[in-house]
């Protein structure tokens, strides 16, 4: 296997891997703000992935200029920007509402925030 | 036309004179019984009359007034709408109008009038007395309705008319015979029927002290006295007709319903009273048990 | 190009919106409704374009692309008529309820504007990329939103949905990398293409992230925390714009997915329907029961993307989720908790209108959208059918004690005039819109009634019992509001009813009889929770006779399994088997002439519908005919014993009638020309008395304002024609002979002797003496003994009340001496029946005979009036003139009586009956019911215990049917 193809590979099994650390520490972290690390290193191995799925071994990056015949698929990358942005808005939101959230119930343990259930 | 008229003026006023004296009687036999001299056995005609010539002064309202009339209107309806002399067709009346089930709920006719004047005197006695009445009226007509669709359906007939025809063949053709626990059971119905004790409640609230008939007094009392012995006559004919194959004359008419009458008359001087609930439960049991055994037979 | 504006207008308002500063809320304002306006111009404008209108078609739609290059950078939309429906009711509910916002958080004008263009974006977007920015921007709106108002709980709430978010972004971008990479498309027609374990992965992905979003059960928890901690304005808001879109969006992309058999959509929809629907059973708070209701919709959602193909699915969707999420935002505005000022009679039926719509009750829309979706499910699902139409019901029963606790709380001024008239007018404009689209389903043409003598019968019952209540409408007390209106419908609709020509409309004219009915019950003083169980019940009847319909495959009704189902329908309308509950709650409750037009009128289409059964299934005698008169019979007697101890005039009736029905039920069930004579007969005779004395009832109740027998009585001397009258009616039905009712018992006891049915006809004779006791406990009680100081001032009743009662009481009369007016009409009639067996009574003149008795009503009468008459005359002229006295001059032991209240005998009436029959065990039907709620209740409490309020929780349940499905799909590979 060529470097290409393990640097190919390691790229989704990291993304992969960083998703499910990320869904790990949702699942179990209980404190507010380590939820919303969890999401945003979960968030990162979506875009790895995003990338990952354009990505084709043995070729450029897509910066277009007269040597470059071959170049990976471009479209990944432009929609990991909108995602990493939009990702971004989510992650300030979260922290915003997590903290305020937090204030009110006088703890950053989700567990205390159950008033609504049943 | 006339002759019916006739037969029928005949009946209601037989009925009523038999009905007072059977009345008369049994005052004096009940006397006998405890001891007493008793009053004479005319003393009932005397107390009709003489109640029949004062006049009341008061009244309670429109009920109060019309009670005695549904009373009497009740108790005449019922005796003329069951056969009187087996065979003579002028003495059937208006029984072809109706069947057995006719009687049954025409019989109450009277007694939701009466009823309905004790509620409008306003005295809250005769209205326990009508509470009680009722609620035993209503079981032991559960076991006479038993009692008479066993027997109505064993002859296969609701006319009064056929299950006398079908009683004519001898003593032992009599339904008392045919239909025994059917017969016990209506004969155990019959006592509440008459207001004999041990069924004898309704008539206690006007020994606490007082009833409905002290409410009412003078005519509307003798109007009372008679629509109750036209009653009772026109009960023990229709159980005549119903058990003992009805009277082919009019002496053994008179013969069977004295001995009739005088059942209720001894069973009632022997017996204590029950409590109301004590004789419903008592009617619901033995009576329909009994009644029950012969539906049983007829249906299978 | 520029009809994109229909969708960009609301950002490019948010965006001036955040720029202006906050204090200048009216600059804002006016930008927000200018955008907004524009905005809707174009939607009505594109709808017209694409014929929207007709909803027959709606597959036309326009394509285009806004921004740089080709999707996906650029965003491709694509217009659909049926889209721009469900935008017009986006536009219509957040112009309807922006100002609320603009009073109190005018901060949050730009995130309304900006969920508004994520909805309108999700709507129409066609690729799977786009689909995720919009999804985004309607959770950042929906967080911001909930953040920014008012309410307590709304931080746990938006922590909520942005942990949910956040994980269906996530399982989202794998989707899409998956997709993308197979396929190197990424439009939602791209998914087809997909194959092997790139269409699992994909299919499960996206499944879990639409579940997740729709809310649909078992991943619901988040929307109900949410709807629960959201301030009403935002879960409204919510509901009709964003909750929308997703649905919308979902009903896309759901048969898009590669999943193999669309069915598993179906098995998760009906699955969860039913198991959500017990858990919204015991909801608390008014948002959490609303929460569950979107769920409902969500699993039907699901439940239709399994079954259902082409434009069929499309316009069923459309229908079903447009305007229950309208309802909803009408239910969440109304309801809202803030502003619990004051109250308005027009508030119960304001707030109605959206329950029934989600109930789905005719000729409101969602009904036929339900209609024609449960039809086919029952055609091609049976299993999913029963589940669903068991989930649907329950969600009836929550709604309507939603209804029935609420509706006192909420204040018309929350919704304020202009828009509660243009909600109400939208709704009915659509009504009608799709009522005339689906028309040609109603029948008119040739009746299920096959018998025109019967027909007519029933015609005529239906509409002189309407018009006998009319008079008395305007003759309330208190705070009885006004209801001659919905009497009107329903009286109008049931007059319809038997010359309905086939299922679908008998159902249609059969519910809107009942639920006019409701919504004039609860009219009454108090009468929220007698309408609330006449709902329930009704509804309970209407999903059983729908089920009856639905499965016999286009006739009226199949024998089997769906005349069954339509005859406990009808049983169930009637109150018996126990369901007399709602009966002896409905009936006192009722305001004014209602209870004597539900007891005697209304009652009777149940009467129709088992004849309608039994002639259209069997021809006349259905398989459980004994049963059915076994039934009949023991109602009879025990309806009989509790009327005689109810200790309320109303109640007594309430429980006379149940007990009263019986006799008609033991009449059909007999199947045999007698029986049916005694039971229409009876029939026809219940209507007259039972009229007769619920009018009574009602005279009382005005001239006294109670009907208690505890503060009753007396009332002959104040009230003498209504106490005549009444007299009459009880005489009747008690059976004694000369009046009607007797005629009813002879021909039923014949016809039981005929058939061999003993045990029944003891029962029956023997309920037929009990009705003596409540007879008198009646007359008694309200008419006779003392007067109570209380009503000294009582007067006869008026005209309008006492005149109808004359009538009543004249036709109880002739018919009683006249009963072969009646019976010359019906004998012919029912000896035409084919299936009914047995000989028919021979009438002669005024003789009526059968095989074993004999009746001459005619002779009788006249033997009884010629007596009375004699007795009365000798009476009158002997001159026996006594003077009335006070009603206090009793002979009381020389003593002097108490006031009279004391002397009145009214409590523990029976006593001895009640002792005697103390041996019996308790068994109340309200307690077997509490039983029966309680079971649901426990299971319901199982469900929700899934739904533990931990936000992690939600995740791990989105992650565990993510697991579930990957195992299933390959297993079921």
């Amino acid at each position: 296997m060529s470097a290409e193809y393990l640097f190919y590979w390691s790229m989704a099994a990291t993304g992969l891997g960083l998703v499910l650390i990320g869904l790990w520490g949702v699942l179990t972290r209980k404190h507010i703000l380590r939820i919303a690390l969890a999401f945003t290193l979960a968030d990162t191995g979506v875009n790895l992935i995003l990338v990952w799925s354009g990505f084709l071994p043995n070729r450029a990056a897509p910066i277009i200029d007269s040597s470059v015949t071959t170049v990976v698929d471009p479209l990944p990358q432009a929609l990991v920007l909108t995602s990493i942005v939009i990702g971004v808005a989510v992650a300030a939101l979260f922290v915003v509402v997590g903290v305020l959230a937090s204030r009110k119930s006088g703890s950053a343990d989700i567990r205390h925030m159950k008033e609504l259930r049943w | 036309m006339l002759s019916n008229i006739m037969s029928i003026l005949l009946t209601v006023f037989t009925a009523l004179v038999w009905g007072l004296l059977l009345g008369g009687i049994s005052r004096t036999v009940t006397a006998k019984i405890h001891g007493r001299m008793g009053p004479r056995v005319t003393q009932n005609f005397i107390d009709v009359w003489k109640l029949f010539r004062k006049t009341s002064s008061i009244h309670h309202g429109g009920m109060f007034w019309l009670a005695p009339m549904f009373r009497i209107t009740g108790a005449i309806a019922v005796l003329l709408m069951v056969p009187v002399v087996v065979g003579q067709n002028i003495t059937y009346n208006m029984s072809f109008a109706g069947d057995v089930f006719l009687l049954l709920y025409i019989m109450f006719f009277g007694c939701l009038g009466m009823a309905l004047g004790a509620g409008n005197s306003g005295h809250p006695y005769a209205v326990i007395a009508v509470s009680r009445g009722l609620a035993q009226m209503s079981s032991y007509e559960l076991s006479f309705s038993v009692a008479v669709v066993a027997i109505a359906v064993g002859l296969h007939t609701f006319r009064i008319e056929g299950i006398v025809a079908a009683q004519q063949a001898g003593i032992s053709s009599w339904n008392i015979f045919r239909f025994p626990f059917a017969s016990a059971g209506a004969l155990i119905a019959f006592l509440p029927m008459q207001m004999a004790y041990p069924f004898g409640i309704v008539l206690a609230p006007q020994e606490i002290p007082i009833g409905p008939p002290t409410e009412y007094s003078s005519r509307f009392l003798s109007l009372m006295f008679s629509g109750r012995a036209l009653f009772s006559v026109a009960k023990l004919l229709f159980f005549v007709n119903l058990l003992f194959g009805g009277a082919s004359s009019w002496l053994s008419l008179l013969l069977k319903t004295f001995l009739l009458y005088m059942y209720t008359v001894v069973v009632s001087s022997v017996f204590p009273r029950f409590r109301t609930e004590q004789s419903i439960k008592f009617l619901w049991l033995v009576p329909t048990t009994l009644a029950l055994v012969d539906l049983v037979r007829v249906m299978l | 190009m520029v009809k994109a504006l229909a969708v960009f207008l609301p950002l490019l308002g948010a965006f001036i919106n955040a720029w202006l500063p906050g204090k200048h809320s009216k600059a804002s304002r006016f930008v927000s409704y200018t955008v907004l306006t524009a905005g809707l111009a174009f939607v009505v404008l594109l709808s017209i374009q694409l014929g929207a209108w007709n909803l027959a078609d709606l597959s036309n739609s326009v394509i285009f692309h806004s921004g740089v290059g080709s999707p996906p950078l650029s965003i491709n939309l694509e217009i659909t008529a049926g889209g721009t429906l469900a935008a017009l009711a986006m536009y219509a509910a957040v112009i309807f309820s922006i100002h609320r916002f603009a009073l109190h958080t005018p901060k949050s004008q730009p995130l309304i504007l900006a969920m508004l263009t994520a909805s309108l974006g999700l709507l129409f977007a066609t690729d799977i990329f786009n689909s995720f920015v919009f999804l985004e921007i309607g959770s950042i709106a929906t967080i911001g939103l909930t953040a920014a108002s008012r309410c307590g709980s709304r931080w746990e709430a938006a922590i909520k949905v942005a942990l949910v978010s956040g994980l269906v972004t996530i399982l989202y971008l794998l989707a899409v990398a998956v997709l993308y990479r197979s396929t190197g498309m990424l439009t939602m027609a791209a998914l087809g293409s997909l194959s092997g374990g790139a269409a699992v992965l994909v299919s499960i992905l996206l499944l879990t992230v639409i579940v997740t979003e729709l809310k649909a059960f078992p991943l619901a928890g988040w929307g109900l925390d949410f709807y629960q901690g959201a301030s009403s304005n935002v879960a409204g808001l919510y509901s009709a714009t964003w909750s929308l879109a997703v649905l919308m969006w979902a009903a896309k992309v759901l048969p898009l997915l590669p999943i193999g058999n669309p069915i598993i959509y179906a098995w998760i929809g009906a699955g969860g329907l039913v198991l959500s629907q017990l858990a919204g059973l015991r909801a608390g708070s008014a948002g959490r029961i609303l929460g569950y209701s979107t769920s409902a919709y969500a699993s039907l959602l699901l439940v239709a993307a399994g079954t259902t193909t082409g434009a069929f699915y499309t316009r069923t969707v459309l229908v079903l989720m447009v305007f229950s999420s309208l309802s909803k935002f009408s239910l969440f505005m109304l309801g809202n908790p803030w502003k619990n000022r004051g109250w308005s009679g027009y508030g119960t039926v304001l707030m109605l209108i959206p329950v029934l719509l989600l109930a789905g009750i005719p000729p409101l829309p969602v009904f036929w959208a339900k209609f024609a979706f449960l039809k086919h499910l029952a055609l091609h699902f049976p299993v999913v059918f029963y589940a669903v139409l068991a989930g649907l019901f329950l969600e009836a029963v929550y709604l309507f004690r939603f209804w029935a606790d609420r509706s006192e709380k909420i204040s018309v001024k929350a919704f304020s005039k202009p828009s509660a008239v243009a909600g109400v007018f939208i709704i009915l404009v659509a009504a009608i819109w799709i009522t005339q689209l689906w028309w040609g389903q109603l029948d008119f043409s040739g009746s299920i009634i096959a018998s025109s003598t019967l027909r007519n019968i029933f015609h005529a019952l239906f509409a002189a019992g309407t018009l006998l209540c009319l008079p008395g409408v305007f003759k309330r007390i208190g705070s009885e509001r006004n209801y001659w209106f919905w009497l009107l419908i329903s009286g109008a609709s049931l007059t319809l009813l038997p010359a309905a020509g086939n299922g679908i409309t008998f159902y249609i004219l059969w519910e809107i009889s009942a639920f006019a009915a409701v919504v004039g019950v609860s009219k009454g003083t108090g009468a929220r929770n007698g309408a609330f169980w006449y709902a329930v019940f009704a509804s309970f009847s209407g999903y059983l006779l729908l089920a009856g319909i639905l499965l016999s495959r286009g006739s009226f009704v199949m024998a089997g399994l769906p005349a069954l189902l339509m005859t406990l329908a009808a049983l169930v309308k009637l109150g018996q088997f126990g369901t007399h509950l709602w009966n002896v709650r409905t009936y006192p409750a009722a305001p004014g002439t209602m209870p004597a037009y539900l007891s005697g009128t209304a009652s009777k289409a149940a009467v129709l519908l088992l004849v309608a059964v039994a002639l259209n299934a069997t021809g006349g005698a259905l398989p459980w005919g004994r049963a059915m008169a076994w039934a009949g019979a023991l109602t009879a007697l025990a309806g009989a014993v509790l009327a005689a101890l109810a200790p309320d005039y109303k109640k007594l009736l309430a429980y006379a009638s149940v007990s009263q029905i019986g006799y008609i039920l033991v009449g059909l069930g007999l199947a045999s020309i007698l029986g049916w004579t005694a039971a229409l007969y009876h029939t026809v005779h219940h209507m007259i008395f039972k009229m007769a004395l619920f009018l009574g009832a009602a005279s009382v109740l005005y001239r006294t304002g109670t009907t208690r027998f505890n503060n009753l009585g007396g009332l002959v001397k104040k009230m003498p024609w209504t106490f005549a009258f009444t007299l009459i009616a009880v005489i009747s039905f008690a059976g004694i002979p000369p009046l009607a009712g007797f005629g009813g018992k002879w021909l039923l006891y014949n016809g039981l002797v005929e058939a061999g049915w003993l045990p029944i006809l003891i029962v029956a004779m023997f309920a037929s003496v009990v009705a003596f006791l409540y007879s008198y406990r009646l007359l008694h009680g309200v008419f006779l003994g003392q007067l109570s100081p209380k009503n000294a001032h009582a007067k006869e009743a008026p005209l309008a009340l006492l005149l109808p009662q004359g009538i009543l009481a004249a036709s109880i009369m002739v018919l009683g001496f006249k009963p072969t007016l009646l019976l010359n009409i019906l004998v012919p009639a029912l000896k035409a029946i084919p299936g009914l067996s047995g000989l028919a009574p021979v009438i002669q003149g005024d003789m009526v005979l059968t095989t074993m008795g004999t009746w001459n009503a005619w002779m009788v009468g006249i033997m009884v009036m010629v007596v009375f008459g004699i007795a009365f005359v000798f009476y009158w002229i002997s001159g026996h003139k006594p003077k009335y006295v006070g009603q206090l001059d009793i002979g009381f032991a020389g003593e002097m009586p108490p006031s009279a209240d004391e002397v009145h005998y009214s409590n523990n009436f029976f006593r001895p009956y009640t002792r005697a029959l103390a041996f019996l065990p308790r068994i109340h039907a309200e307690k077997i019911f509490c039983g029966v709620s309680k079971t649901f209740s426990m299971l319901g409490d199982g469900v929700r215990m899934l739904f533990t309020g931990d936000g992690r929780t939600y995740l791990a349940h989105s992650l565990l049917f993510l697991v579930l499905l990957f195992v299933f799909l390959n297993g079921g590979m």
